[in-house]
């Protein structure tokens, strides 16, 4: 190598600055000899190696027979409080202020203290089955004999992002495909006109990590989610220009998936494309589809009511309450409805928040169950109203030891509460314990893994033979060989 | 022959030089002799609350000190040293478990050399608090030039494909073949310019295939001035550069941020050196000696380069809360941290980082050597600090030309009021004879000093008004006098747009005497200062303790000099971030992934590289040959490994699905602004004007944000002004709101700037294809392309589709192609001589063309729609 270098040291000075520097004329001639015996490709038309890898999203058997045929997720990023809202804890009213006794895990020791703070509401029972609930959630009050509520959850992951992650994708990491792309892959869709998979998003912003919530993570990209627009129009250019309304624009496809298919033959194994060929078939469906499952105009006005249209605080969480049920009704497999941001993330001012939050979201969610339950979609249809984590009983002190009407709560992924409504879940049924102290869940304990292994049961799907491989791996929703379907919750 | 030309290359790139390794020999507490404690005697002598003997042996200030039996180290002295008494005689540690000779020969030479520490120790011990494996993470480490591999066997054009084929030959993987000249042409010209070739440059390259063409096209395509429009966006990503303010409260916009997307396009063009690049975004302002010279240029431009630290949210022109100061500022630090460094630093802000040994004190330390630029007490709201640098010969043109419009203007006001009066007098007409002077003395009197019986009379005839009444409601009172007046004022508006914009600076600068007291924010809360802190680098970055020589006393000073002093470091060439994070942010664009795939975090939960010898070799390799972009480029464009084809097959896809190894390239699909780009370019609409003020993106009725400005008429939203041909300019001179992304770039996944983007993210989804079959946009375009194409090829259609197949794809259509699009046309003729539309119909009477032309606007439509041009291979 030296060597080398040192007998070429005299063309070092003229091509100095030629190589990579400016003008690489002297740089291609000496590359010209190697070019020489470097074959060309060859003219041969390319044959493909690969067999053209197909996904599609025809309906598919699940791998037993399934409870459920769809699912709507109100996802509540941030950690709603169980402690103030679903997990009533007399001990923690009787010793209000006093310090804590055990250990807690926080998320954030700067601003942390051990001060136990009682619920910021009252709890009452409910419904014939006496659900306790806060005061905060009247309307799911009204519901509770036809839900489960979940007071046992535990990710384990004390941060939003791992935890959001484990709930959505099965583990704590980001990059991977979460539950609603897996429903896609496994079963299919019920819909050809609409996107099978859908995400209603916040006016206000992107969820915490955006797309990410509705990431087919490394499935075939036909089973990510559909972003809609987060108010009207839901979706643009539904209107084909006028000249080429009808055959033409048939025509315009059929060229187009032609063309396509070609390319793809070209390209054997490249999923993106073939997504991309399914999205026009979709898209030409949905022109008339779409604009008719997102209008609500023909709701009757008592409909409306109920899912609070008339006041302005739940207009918008309401009107993507009814749009979800519509949805659903027109075969759409799973639809997230999500809060901007980590809404939920009551660090600070928890006494203001808190009920704000729960002024927009009860009524339309309680809404959205009553309002399947009548329809009859209800036993075919999962509602899950939950986030990806709880929050602590003591005291955070955000904005410093004075400010006591602005304090709040920190993470806690221990023992968190969410509910869950229709698709074989049963009704009217508490499920699992915390301590005393609503901080470890400690009784028929609930991991995220437990939870998409039921869900995916539900959808008669075994999470252990739900696999997808990728090269030399499998992916799987639920890789915990400890998951379980927790057939309790189960009708 | 392979061998002796990748020898020259390697000469060329200076390989044949010795790498200098870090020095070694001095012996240090925490870097050698730490870790063996850490280990072996933490746990009695110093986690625990109680230590054994009382004696803690986490820091050198507590060996000296020491336990019951006094000081345990005498400095230079093993004998004396009871610490190694103790461990000599493996009286210590106590346990089975024994240090090793060569762990006990560490210790004592460390004694020897004086028991040296790398840095001042903290007063506080729980202040030690990283492990060794985060503080040894691989990119905290200085970089580390290794020799260049030569596996056997392979195709190694340049230094780069000896470390690829390395790793391939491991899985025992050749290199796919090269891809064809259509195709690496096409791939070319994308990466650098972000459009495709036109047909005679394809042309051009594939009938003369000279061994020299490819190196001559990449030197065509650097020296293109669209290689810094396509680059510099690509910097834009990382700085988050915005036109608006964000925040919550109405997005205000940001009309004169442009200046630094211009100065980062033509960076990137004039091949800057990127050290000095990254000094003139952090330290331009405090480059310039004396007084800032509006007339020079290199004033105007190190002062635009300090945009850069403008670019976050900061909604404080219209919310200025000290939470909303101290968020900005923070952000400002996140994309600073992010762009240069890859590092999350954010996390750090209220508690230590939860993946990265770095603590609140690193980030507050990092922060200060900002915090004179954001100083929360004494902030500047973002108007507050625009430099007004308008030339004198600007303020006289602009003043020429507002006398001009204002002289206009009366002109025209005074036209409108004689037409009013006319109208008045016209109405009074109608008023009964009788009444008719009363009523116009009624009108001509002021209101307030009416009588009632004046009053009663204007009560009485409503149409009778004041003349300034009517020419203020002229719309009503006569429509088509009203547009025509309208018309004028419109003429008058656009005199007024001729004026040279106001040179306003959005810098960055420090104002004498504004020095705050950094401290740490207690809990992350700027209400709560907490220790102070001296502006420094972060701790894990310079384990070696080495000054970073932030200046000390600059109280006399009008500026800081800390900016300086940190960028200098930054870009020493030591630094063991700045130029691995950049290199390999180019290697990202031009593979569609970086050997690091979390370009923005280098840290611990972020991925590791996949060739970590490569991308040392290329960041040392980049440094010692003067930060030279193109450089880097023709490097990696000449690779065999660039120019692979990117066909899967059965065998790669089972040992490398993610194309990890880079035995193929990989298919990219466009980005958002190189779909719009190519679109025009394809239709020949593209208008490539470079620089200057962004074209405005506004929403029409149906929502949608579009290229133009509100109409307002009569107080109302009035429909979208277009902007002619300024609307077919390259989507980087398309403005950027961050709450209003133009619907076609938004629709194709561009990124919202929150505050920035460091991986963009693509997705397939069903609006995509309703953009490509519904938009106007499209329709239109095609439709003017199409009648184009027709006057252009009358006789061929054969020549017709040949040249389109080569201007959308750069390919040949096959025979089966050819027929499939003949077989189209005729059959969408057929439909569209049915259409029974009238308008239509008498449209292709008129002009029997129209009918052909229609019907290759579609399917110009659908070549765009198609894969083929959506994707490179």
């Amino acid at each position: 190598m030296h060597k080398m270098a040192h007998q070429l040291c005299s063309r070092r000075h003229m091509l100095h600055t030629s190589a990579f520097g400016l003008g690489s004329v002297a740089a291609g001639w000496l590359l010209k000899q190697d070019d020489l015996l470097a074959a060309e490709p060859s003219s041969d038309p390319i044959k493909p190696e690969l067999e053209p890898m197909m996904h599609d999203l025809k309906p598919k058997q699940p791998h037993h027979p399934s409870q459920a045929k769809a699912m709507i997720s109100m996802f509540m990023l941030g950690g709603p409080s169980q402690i103030d809202l679903f997990d009533p804890k007399p001990e923690l009213i009787k010793r209000n202020g006093e310090t804590f006794p055990g250990d807690v895990k926080f998320d954030n020791p700067a601003q942390a203290s051990r001060e136990i703070m009682a619920p910021i509401a009252k709890f009452r029972p409910h419904g014939q089955c006496g659900m306790e609930l806060s005061e905060l959630v009247p309307h799911l009050g009204e519901i509770a004999d036809d839900i489960t509520l979940i007071r046992s959850m535990h990710t384990g992951s004390n941060n939003h992002l791992p935890s959001n992650y484990a709930m959505n994708t099965g583990r704590a990491v980001s990059g991977r495909a979460v539950l609603g792309s897996w429903l896609l892959r496994a079963l299919g869709s019920e819909t050809q006109e609409l996107p099978a998979y859908i995400a209603l998003t916040d006016p206000r912003g992107l969820p915490l990590v955006g797309g990410e919530n509705w990431s087919n993570g490394k499935l075939p990209s036909i089973y990510q989610g559909t972003m809609v627009r987060p108010v009207a129009p839901r979706i643009f250019n539904l209107d084909a220009p006028r000249h080429l309304k009808g055959t033409p624009q048939q025509e315009q496809l059929r060229l187009l998936q032609q063309f396509n298919q070609d390319h793809l033959d070209q390209h054997p194994g490249e999923n993106d494309l073939a997504a991309r060929m399914k999205s026009y078939g979709l898209a030409a469906r949905m022109q008339v589809a779409a604009r008719e499952a997102f209008d609500i105009s023909g709701e009757s006005d008592s409909t409306k009511q109920m899912y609070g249209l008339d006041q302005k605080i739940t207009l918008d969480y309401g009107t993507r309450c009814l749009i979800a049920r519509r949805l659903v009704e027109r075969g759409v497999r799973f639809v997230q409805i999500l809060c901007q941001g980590q809404v939920w993330d009551h660090h600070g001012a928890i006494k203001t928040a808190l009920p704000q939050r729960c002024a927009e979201i009860d009524k339309p969610a309680a809404a959205l169950v009553r309002d399947l339950k009548q329809r009859g979609l209800l036993d075919s249809t999962i509602v899950h109203w939950g986030g990806e984590m709880g929050r602590l009983p003591v005291i955070q002190f955000r904005d410093g030891l004075t400010q006591r009407d602005k304090v709040g709560r920190d993470h806690n992924t221990y023992g968190f509460s969410m509910w869950v409504a229709g698709g074989g879940f049963r009704s009217g049924y508490i499920h699992g314990r915390t301590d005393e102290f609503s901080h470890h869940a400690v009784e028929d304990i609930v991991h995220h893994y437990d939870w998409l292994a039921t869900v995916l049961h539900q959808f008669g799907l075994d999470h252990q033979q739900l696999k997808f491989r990728i090269g030399p791996r499998d992916l799987r929703l639920v890789e915990n060989g400890e998951a379980r379907v927790v057939s309790k919750l189960l009708s | 022959m392979r061998q002796v030309a990748l020898r020259v290359l390697l000469l060329l790139t200076g390989i044949s030089s010795a790498s200098g390794g870090p020095l070694s020999g001095e012996l240090t507490f925490e870097k050698h002799v730490r870790p063996i404690f850490k280990a072996m005697c933490f746990h009695c002598h110093g986690d625990e609350e109680e230590k054994e003997g009382e004696l803690d042996v986490r820091l050198v200030r507590l060996l000296k000190e020491g336990g019951k039996s006094g000081s345990v180290i005498q400095a230079g002295n093993p004998a004396e040293s009871l610490l190694w008494q103790r461990i000599e005689s493996d009286e210590m540690p106590d346990g089975s478990k024994k240090l090793t000779a060569e762990e006990k020969q560490t210790i004592r030479d460390w004694i020897k050399q004086g028991a040296k520490t790398a840095r001042p120790e903290p007063d506080n011990v729980e202040d030690v608090r990283f492990t060794l494996e985060e503080l040894e993470h691989w990119a905290f480490q200085p970089v580390h030039r290794t020799e260049i591999p030569l596996p056997e066997g392979y195709d190694l054009a340049t230094p780069i494909d000896g470390f690829i084929a390395t790793r391939l030959a491991g899985k025992d993987l050749p290199f796919s073949k090269k891809a064809d000249l259509r195709t690496r042409i096409r791939r070319v010209t994308m990466d650098l310019t972000g459009l495709l070739p036109t047909p005679e440059e394809v042309e051009t390259f594939t009938e003369n295939p000279s061994l020299l063409a490819w190196s001559r096209l990449i030197d065509r395509l650097l020296a293109s001035p669209e290689y810094g429009i396509r680059w510099g966006r690509h910097w834009l990503d990382s700085a988050g550069y915005a036109e608006s303010d964000g925040g919550t409260s109405g997005d205000s916009k940001r009309p004169h941020a442009w200046r630094y997307r211009d100065y980062v396009i033509n960076s990137f063009n004039k091949n800057e050196p990127v050290n000095r690049f990254i000094r003139e975004q952090l330290s331009g302002d405090e480059m310039i000696e004396g007084e800032i010279d509006p007339y020079n240029a290199r004033h105007l431009r190190l002062l635009t380069a300090t945009g850069f630290m403008r670019m976050a949210p900061d909604p404080t022109q219209t919310s200025n809360s000290l939470d909303d100061r101290n968020m900005a500022a923070a952000d400002a630090i996140q994309v600073i941290s992010s762009s240069m460094l890859g590092l999350t630093l954010g996390c750090a802000r209220c508690h230590d980082h939860k993946y990265d040994p770095i603590g609140t004190d690193d980030y507050y330390g990092f922060r200060a050597i900002f915090d004179p630029v954001f100083p929360l007490q004494n902030w500047q709201q973002p108007n507050a600090r625009l430099i007004d640098l308008t030339p004198d010969e600007d303020r006289t043109e602009t003043d020429r030309i507002e006398k001009i419009a204002k002289e206009m203007e009366e002109e025209l006001n005074g036209r409108k009021k004689t037409f009013a009066e006319q109208i008045q007098k016209k109405k009074l007409d109608d008023v009964p004879q009788e009444l008719q002077e009363d009523t116009k003395t009624a009108v001509l009197t002021p209101a307030k000093d009416r009588t009632n019986r004046q009053k009663e009379l204007l009560d009485l005839y409503p149409m009778v008004k004041p003349v300034s009444f009517i020419a203020g409601f002229l719309v009503e009172y006569d429509n088509p006098a009203y547009r025509k007046f309208e018309k004028e004022r419109e003429k008058i508006t656009e005199i007024r747009e001729t004026k040279p914009p106001k040179r306003m600076i959005m810098v960055t600068r420090e104002r004498p005497g504004v020095i705050p007291q950094s401290t740490v924010f207690f809990r992350g809360n700027p209400a709560n200062p907490g220790k102070p802190v001296d502006p420094a680098g972060l701790g894990v970055l310079n384990q070696s303790g080495e000054s970073i020589g932030f200046p000390v006393n600059q109280n006399n000073s009008k500026t800081t000099g800390r900016r300086t002093a940190y960028a200098k470091h930054l870009t020493d060439g030591r630094h063991p971030l700045t130029a691995r994070v950049f290199v390999n942010r180019v290697w990202h664009y031009h593979f569609g992934r970086g050997i690091v795939a979390t370009p923005g975090n280098f840290g611990l939960d972020g991925s590791l590289p996949s060739h970590p010898n490569l991308l040392d070799w290329l960041a040392d390799d980049f440094v010692r040959h003067g930060w030279d972009q193109k450089r880097l480029h023709r490097m990696i464009l000449l690779s065999t490994t660039y120019q692979q084809q990117s066909t899967r097959t059965e065998r790669l896809d089972e040992v490398d699905p993610d194309n990890i190894l880079l035995a193929r390239a990989n298919l990219k699909r466009l980005e958002a602004e190189a779909i719009r780009d190519s679109i025009l370019s394809v239709t020949e609409n593209l208008k490539l004007e470079t620089g200057g003020p962004s074209v405005p993106v506004t929403v029409n009725g149906e929502g949608k944000a579009v290229i133009g400005i509100q109409k307002i008429r009569d107080g109302l939203a009035a429909g979208v002004k277009g902007q002619k041909s300024a609307a077919f300019r390259r989507s980087a001179f398309i403005e950027v709101q961050r709450s209003l992304p133009l619907n076609l770039l938004a629709t194709f996944d561009q990124p919202v700037m929150s505050p920035n983007c460091d991986l963009r993210r693509t997705t397939t989804v069903p609006t995509q294809a309703l953009w490509f079959l519904n938009d106007e946009q499209i329709v239109e375009l095609t439709d003017h392309f199409s009648e184009r194409l027709i006057s252009q090829f009358p006789e061929s259609l054969e020549s017709l589709l040949h040249h389109l197949f080569s201007k959308v794809f750069s390919s040949v259509p096959t025979q089966d192609e050819i027929w499939a699009c003949r077989d189209f046309l005729n059959r969408q003729t057929k439909h569209f001589r049915k259409d029974p539309d009238e308008k239509w119909q008498n449209e292709i009477k008129k002009n029997p063309k129209a009918l052909d032309q229609r019907s290759l606007a579609s399917l110009c439509q659908v070549l765009l729609a198609s894969n083929r041009f959506l994707y490179i291979d």
